[in-house]
Parts: C-alpha cells; structure tokens; sequence
C-alpha cells in the first residue's frame, strides 16, 4: 500500500515537472510569436481591425494560466 | 477577264492580331485599373486592396494580393476539428489514472496547443502573400514560424508569366501555380495554389507591358 502511494506521489512529482516545462515552452513560444507578428505587421500592413494583436494577447494570456496552472494547482 | 478571287482585298479587311495594340481577348487595363476595389474568396484574390508593404513607394499603386486558395487550408482545418474532440476519448480511457486537477491540466494544456496549431495557420494564411504592384512583384514566403523569405522581381526584368493547375480540385476550384520568370540572374517567382492563376498572369503581362515602356 505505502509502495503505491509512493508511486503515485513520484508520477505526479513527473507530471507536475513535465508540465511546468512544457508550460514554460508554451510562454517562451507564445511571446516569440507575439513579437513575429509585430514584425509581419510592419512588413505588410493588413487591415484586420486588430484582431490578430488580440489573438495574440490571447496566446500570451493561456500562456500565462497554463504556467500559473501547473505551478501552483498540479 | 473577270477577277474571280483577290486574296489581298480578302486580308485587307482582316486585321492580325495583335495589330491594333489590343490583346486578342480584350482585356482593358486602363479600365481595369481604375475599377474598383474587389476582394474574393476569403481575401485571398484581392484586386487593390488597401494594403501597404515595408519599403513601399509613393507612387506605388498595388494592384493584386494573393495568398493560398481557401480550399487548400481545408486539410488543417479539418485536423484542428478532430484535436477538438480527441481529449474526451482520451479523459474516457485514462480517467481512473487521472485526478480531476490532472484532468483539467491535461484540457487546458491540450486546447493551448490547439490555439497555438491555429494561430501559426492563420498567420501563415495571411501573411504567405503574393503581391503585384505597379513597379514591381513581391513574393513573401514563411517557411515556418520564424522564417520569412521576400522576393522581388521588377515589372520590367518579367520575360515571361507560365501557369500551371494540376488534379481535379484545383480545375474545380480554380487554383494553381503561376511561375514569373525574370531576365538576367534575377530570381524566378512562384505563387502556389492562388486562385484564379489565369486572371493573374493576364493582370501580370498586362502590367509588365504597360509598365516596362515607362
């Protein structure tokens, strides 16, 4: 019994780090993109009434509850 | 003694085409160019659209922007439906091993990558444009998320516009290739699944007529 509560405890102890990293990726990712946007922008001026900015404050903003997520509720 | 048949009255009344300037299928350019603004298939065939590019000059008008035939961003479309639904028969298979804070994690990680799947699509649909303006032809290309290629080709180094559809979607659909061949050791551009290919070569040679003699 305690050998599989200690396992248990240990897969999650892996999970929670994987999904800390992959998290911290996933914001790394998000911000990257946000400033490639900015630079397609200025290439070629698109009339999209912004919402590609807001899609990407969106990206920015699951990055950010996906990080705090597995950070403190995992 | 009877004349019973003239062959030069005969071509004298017939004109070669091309000898009156116009092209054989009376494609007006002037007229072309000062009609107005149209935008189809998505915006992905817009006829002066009010978009501007880095380095644009005063003077330059642009005439065309062209990006992949809508049909063409189906098979990611389609992908992304199915990611939607795929968690839930994962959650149904590994529900006992989970507990509901993992359950949650893995939705919100999963939807995450989902919107991330869609967003780089969007960008490469919008961004992967063709663009023919009055002095010249830019191809921007984005391999992938951080690669950016732009070509340029000038309107009068253009010896030669070839197009290409290939299968039965793009005959149906109206898409395909449309190579620009330029002079010299400049670079060769091609537009990939834009639709319309035929129009756009037209639009091009017409342009690389008028605007070559300037």
């Amino acid at each position: 019994m305690t050998d599989a509560i200690n396992i248990q405890g240990f897969m999650a102890l892996i999970i929670k780090t994987a999904a800390i990293i992959i998290s911290l990726f996933y914001l790394i990712a998000a911000v990257v993109l946000s400033q490639h946007l900015n630079s397609l922008k200025k290439t070629i001026v698109i009339n999209d009434r912004g919402w590609l900015y807001l899609a990407g404050y969106i990206q920015l903003m699951i990055g950010i509850i996906v990080f705090s997520y597995s950070l403190f509720v995992l | 003694m009877p004349i019973l048949f003239d062959s030069d009255k005969l071509n004298k009344g017939k004109k070669k085409p091309g000898e009156d300037g116009q092209a054989d299928n009376d494609f007006d350019l002037d007229t072309f160019l000062y009609s107005s603004s149209k935008h189809r298939l998505f915006h992905s065939f817009c006829f002066k659209p009010h978009t501007k590019f880095d380095g644009q000059k005063k003077h330059e008008q642009v005439i065309l922007v062209l990006r992949y035939h809508p049909i063409t961003q189906l098979p990611w479309i389609i992908v992304t439906l199915i990611l939607a639904f795929v968690p839930y028969i994962l959650l149904f298979i590994l529900r006992q091993q989970l507990n509901p804070a993992q359950v949650i994690g893995f939705i919100l990680f999963w939807y995450a990558f989902l919107y991330m799947f869609v967003f780089i699509n969007a960008i490469n649909y919008l961004f992967n444009v063709g663009i023919v303006t009055t002095d010249r032809i830019l191809d921007v290309d984005l391999q992938n998320v951080l690669y950016k290629e732009v070509n340029i080709a000038i309107l009068n180094k253009i010896e030669d516009v070839t197009t290409t559809t290939i299968g039965f979607i793009a005959s149906y659909f109206d898409f395909g290739r449309v190579h620009v061949q330029t002079a010299g050791t400049d670079i060769n551009l091609e537009f990939d699944n834009v639709p319309m290919p035929t129009e756009v070569a037209k639009i091009i040679n017409e342009l690389s007529k008028q605007y070559s003699r300037v």
